[in-house]
């Protein structure tokens, strides 16, 4: 194929292909009782074609796109044998066939929109140059007992019926052996196996006022050796189950702004979607983001006791293994830890193979789910503090906060179900994070009372500058998330943290009634 | 994203009886239960329980690229309020509104209070729609004269039909077969791309009802479908296929018949790389088997469906928006002494066969078409004004209300000829239409394989016209014939069966799989729908238009 494309007009520049080999197992079980337990087996690649130049290829934006950019992907299926080299052949030929031609179409638009647009604020070049990385990593097996596991989770969710409340559970494990095989024109070969490994717990009933009290907590390990016992995931149904039953009596927060402790997983998330996606390199250079914080490098963005670094190449943080780790990026990059706050001072960005003013190197950040385009992506995300207090002495210091300011109570929040940002120009660049339920504290010493129905809301510039002081427990919130590029597996790792002032207003509810009828038997 | 995916452990062994009882204990605890102040009450619940064995097996290129096999849960409960004659069915609210039919999925393990607790949630779901619809279907008629058709037609007698154990498929066989002809799908060099599907079904529905009904319905049908695609010398995309629906994996063709029949399609693409494309037609077609039961079912199903759209809130200009059905008693919609029936009991060998429908009520055979005429239709329990009682031709997917649709339609002409006669009376007419030829279409693509987005934006409205052709050739007076593409038929509607002028003998029955709702093809996917057969004879079509377009993009890169 290298030497007919050769020949073109527009030869490309660069070539690759990404192929993800996946073994998945799903159990579940719900109400004492068990599915079947499923197996998955699938293989798919990713074809990318560039033509044009380093400088100027056909993945350059189109600015005002609207119908006119074709910029869709999709994921080719291969044979489940590797021994159908034939077929494996022939879908790579067609794929890469479409991609170039596609690729070659894109560019001539890419060319007329240059001309008929004015200059981008960043001129940066398309495509930066990269060594060539050759590495085989060992590949693991899941080695998941599964007639012991199915048992597990059939006795564990039994528990839940111990409730009149809960309307709906499950006790899940879903677990995924994946090797990712890259190959580029560059001369890089790389196999790259992962294994995760997710056991969730999730309960839901309907409050009387018709909101939707869901929680869910969840294991992750990248081996079944790492994963909690019988009892502990017995011991967490019910407190899943407790919660939901007390969260389902729970008042509900009124719109406020007032001082909060963060504790640590609610930290994580909360720089997740504030911070990270803004460090996310492609927005920097995209004239139609917020670039919040694209000219402050080297500028105060943080407080000076905070410090914020992605680093991939973490596997685990005490004793927890961490959902982002990677060695290697999707478009073959070695990944590098990168320290983009430093002592609250901006220094960089997380980075693909995409060059920007301020970092013009990848610095192996550039990911992707299978069947999109790579993007610069988070990672692990790390918060550190310089300065901490024990969480007692932080739990004073709110207490303080409040009489300072003169209010009566302010929150602690406990737990969050996600949250999400906008970083373009045209809606407000705010944040939502959703809670799951907070504590209110009282400024006079009242006992503290569990509520709900709260999402912290706010800008990031703003808030980053009332974060007063952190903890010395650190906690780690393992994920997802969904971006341009697909759902990749992430983490976030923070302490508590005490905010001056953060905003909170209702989260959105639903209006249905809980069941008219009790629910069928009587709660074991 | 596709993949190998199968359920592991031992199959489970289903109680029947405690289905029955929970089923009837909840649906017993919602009737009396189930009340909203000031709302309307629960007149009729049905409860479908779904419970099988699936297995289904993909290739491309001669390789397997996906299997998967296991059983298979559902449970859909349908919950009515008010009464027979005005209630929340056939009404559609506007968007965000739910109805009164929910479903969820029950765990593959059977516990009496997992399952109970399913029920409840489902049935609790389902009557908050309900009341919701209804509620919207008052204001819609609010002020407006009728009449207006009732909403659920009575059956004679509940069904009691006990359950009856259904086999376990076998993705092993599967995957073999698949093996078999995607190798040889993929053999020919002239070919760039060749595609295999298979899926295999065999289970059970329990339909429970308020008024006693309680039968097990047995489905089951295997679906195989082979695709082939290949380049023409201007790089037009040519695509070719193979279907074949059946029973059973047994009941498929001999499995050397398949790949003859693969091997077929492919020569045909190897033909069509020169062939000339058809650029406008007017004439005469003769539509030969199995073309001509594409035709017939693509034309006629809405014609002989008896199940009038869904009922709306009328719009801004005040218009009626009482349905109408498309099918039309008294419509002449074949030559005179032709004749249509549809009787899903006729040929218990076929995957069409049934007993019973979705509702449990038995099914019968309709005389539809009489001397040509539209004299009778299929129903379901949705009423229309002429008609009191379901014919047991209720079917759909998912959430969908159950609608009248074929299931083993005969048709029989009057006069027939042999097929030599035929050809000759379609060049005798092509010539009076100026034409050197006649157009032959042998295959037709079938609706699950089209790749054409199609939807009635007119509601409930049949799609005009025909899937393209895959197969058409011209047929000379000498007797020669030529292959011809890129055609696609213009303005095919209910009126074109009446310019028939020539038709031969029956042929035996075609298997396919349909979709209930007629009004978007691209809700049928490759190995879902209905089984349905039509046994249909060639015919000669007067006056057909056909137009036809090449060109296209030729590869860069050689093939490996």
């Amino acid at each position: 194929m290298d030497a007919e494309l050769a020949e073109q007009a527009d030869p490309p520049h660069w070539m690759a292909i990404g192929a993800v080999a996946a073994d998945e197992l799903y159990l579940s079980a719900k109400n004492g009782v068990a599915n079947q337990p499923t197996r998955n087996r699938f293989r798919m690649a990713d074809v990318d074609v560039r033509v044009g130049s380093h400088e100027l290829d056909n993945t350059h934006k189109i600015r005002d796109a609207g119908w006119f950019d074709d910029g869709n992907k999709s994921a080719v299926n291969l044979p489940l044998d590797d021994a159908e080299e034939d077929a494996i052949r022939k879908a790579l030929w067609r794929a890469t066939d479409s991609a170039y031609r596609q690729a070659r179409k894109r560019l001539l638009k890419v060319k007329n929109n240059l001309a008929v647009k004015v200059e981008t604020e960043d001129e940066s070049g398309d495509f930066s140059h990269s060594p060539q990385s050759i590495h085989s990593g060992a590949s693991t097996e899941m080695d998941i007992d599964v007639d012991r596991w199915q048992s597990i989770l059939r006795t564990a969710s039994g528990r839940f019926l111990l409730s009149n409340v809960i309307e709906d559970n499950s006790v899940t494990l879903q677990a995924a052996q994946s090797t990712r095989t890259i190959v580029t024109t560059e001369g890089t070969r790389l196999t790259l196996p992962r294994t995760a490994i997710r056991i969730g717990v999730w309960a839901r009933t309907t409050a009387t006022d018709g909101m939707d009290i869901s929680v869910y907590e969840a294991f992750d390990a990248h081996s079944a050796e790492s994963l909690p016992s019988a009892e502990t995931i017995e011991s967490l149904v019910d407190e899943v189950r407790l919660r939901v039953e007390k969260l389902a009596k729970a008042p509900v927060v009124d719109p406020t702004v007032a001082p909060a402790i963060l504790r640590g997983r609610s930290a994580a998330v909360f720089f997740h979607e504030v911070l990270g996606h803004r460090i996310e390199g492609h927005r920097q250079k995209d004239d139609d983001e917020g670039q919040t914080f694209t000219d402050k490098v080297g500028e105060a963005v943080l407080p000076p006791f905070i410090s914020v670094i992605d680093d991939p190449t973490a596997q685990r943080i005490n004793g927890t293994d961490l959902n982002g780790h990677y060695t290697h990026d999707d478009e073959g990059v070695a990944a590098q830890r990168t320290v983009v706050v430093d002592r609250g001072i901006l220094r960089d960005f997380l980075t693909s193979r995409s060059p920007i003013k301020a970092t013009p190197q990848s610095n192996g950040h550039g990911r992707r789910q299978v069947g999109h385009a790579v993007v610069a992506r988070q990672g692990n995300l790390m918060i550190t503090a310089s300065k901490t207090v024990s969480y007692r002495q932080l739990r004073r210091m709110l207490v303080s906060e409040l009489k300072r300011q003169g209010k009566e109570y302010g929150f602690i929040v406990d737990d969050i179900t996600g949250g999400f940002t906008f970083t373009g120009r045209v809606t407000p660049n705010a944040f939502a994070v959703q809670t799951v339920g907070v504590q209110r504290v009282w400024a006079d010493g009242r006992p503290d009372e569990l509520m709900r129905g709260a999402d912290m809301i706010g800008t990031p510039l703003t808030t980053f500058n009332q974060i007063i002081a952190a903890s010395d427990q650190v906690a780690v919130f393992n994920g997802s998330c969904g971006a341009e590029s697909g759902w990749v597996p992430v983490s976030a790792t923070a302490p508590d943290l005490l905010i001056r002032e953060i905003e909170f207003q209702r989260s959105q509810k639903e209006h249905d009634r809980p069941p008219l009828l009790p629910p069928p038997g009587e709660a074991l | 994203m596709i993949g190998l995916f199968f359920m592991m452990g031992v199959a489970l062994s289903l109680d029947p009886v405690a289905h029955e009882t929970v089923t009837k204990a909840e649906m017993k605890r919602a009737l009396e239960g189930l009340k909203l102040p000031n709302q309307a009450v629960p007149h009729h619940i049905t409860v479908t329980v779904s419970t099988g064995h699936f297995s289904s097996v993909r290739a491309q290129d001669g390789a397997v690229t996906s299997s998967q096999s296991g059983p298979s849960r559902d449970l859909r409960v349908d919950v009515r309020v008010g009464d027979s004659d005005f209630d929340n069915g056939n009404f559609r609210p506007s968007m965000g509104i739910p109805d009164g039919v929910f479903s969820r999925r029950p765990a593959d393990e059977y516990s009496d209070l997992s399952f109970q607790r399913e029920l409840w949630l489902a049935l609790d779901a389902a009557y908050k729609g309900a009341t919701q619809t209804y509620a919207a279907k008052e204001a819609a008629r609010e002020g407006r004269d009728g009449p207006f058709a009732p909403d659920l037609l009575p059956i004679q007698s509940p069904t009691v039909l006990p359950y009856r154990a259904h086999r376990i498929t076998d993705e092993t066989k599967l995957k073999t077969l698949v093996r078999q002809l995607a190798t040889q799908a993929a053999a020919p060099e002239h070919l760039e791309d060749s595609a295999l599907a298979a899926g295999d079904w065999a289970g059970s529905g329990l339909v429970m009802t308020s008024e006693d009904t309680s039968a097990w319905i047995p489905t089951t049908f295997t679906i195989v479908r082979a695709e082939m695609i290949a380049r023409a010398n201007d790089g037009s995309r040519l695509r070719n296929t193979r279907s074949w629906v059946a029973a059973s994996p047994d009941k498929l063709p001999n499995v050397d018949d398949m790949i003859e029949s693969v091997n077929e399609a492919t020569a045909w693409l190897k033909a069509l790389h020169d062939a000339p494309i058809e650029e406008d037609y007017l004439g005469p077609v003769l539509v030969e088997a199995p073309a001509a039961a594409e035709l017939f079912r693509q034309v006629l199903h809405p014609e002989i469906s008896g199940t009038p759209p869904w009922e709306y809130a009328p719009d801004s200009s005040d218009s009626d928006t009482r349905p109408i059905p498309v099918s039309r008693i008294g419509r002449r919609l074949l030559p005179a002494g032709w004749n249509v029936w549809d009787d899903p009991t006729e040929n218990p060998q076929l995957a069409s066969h049934y007993t019973h429908d979705y509702e449990g009520v038995p099914a019968r055979r309709v005389d539809a078409i009489q001397d040509g005429v539209l004299r009778d239709v299929l129903m379901s329990r949705v009423p229309r004004a002429d008609r009191t009682q379901s014919t047991g031709h209720g079917r759909s997917s998912g959430l969908n209300r159950r609608v009248a649709m074929p299931a083993q339609v005969t048709v029989k002409p009057k006069k027939t000829m042999p097929l030599s006669r035929m050809q000759r009376v379609a060049l005798r007419h092509a010539k009076s239409a100026g034409n050197d030829y006649v157009l032959v279409v042998r295959r037709l693509v079938p609706p699950a394989l089209s790749e054409d987005f199609e939807f009635a934006f007119t509601g409930d409205g049949p799609l005009a016209g025909l899937t393209p052709p895959s197969e058409v050739h011209r047929l000379y007076p000498d007797g020669r014939t030529e292959p011809v593409r890129g055609l696609r038929f213009s303005g095919v509607d209910r009126r074109s069966l009446r310019d028939i002028i020539a038709a031969s003998t029956t042929h035996e029955s075609v298997e396919m799989t349909d979709s209930a709702e007629q009004s978007a093809r691209f809700s049928l996917s490759d190995l879902g729908g209905h089984p349905v057969s039509w046994a249909v004879p060639s015919v000669v079509i007067g006056e057909m238009e056909l137009r036809g377009a090449g060109g296209g993009e030729a590869r860069v890169i050689s093939a490996p």
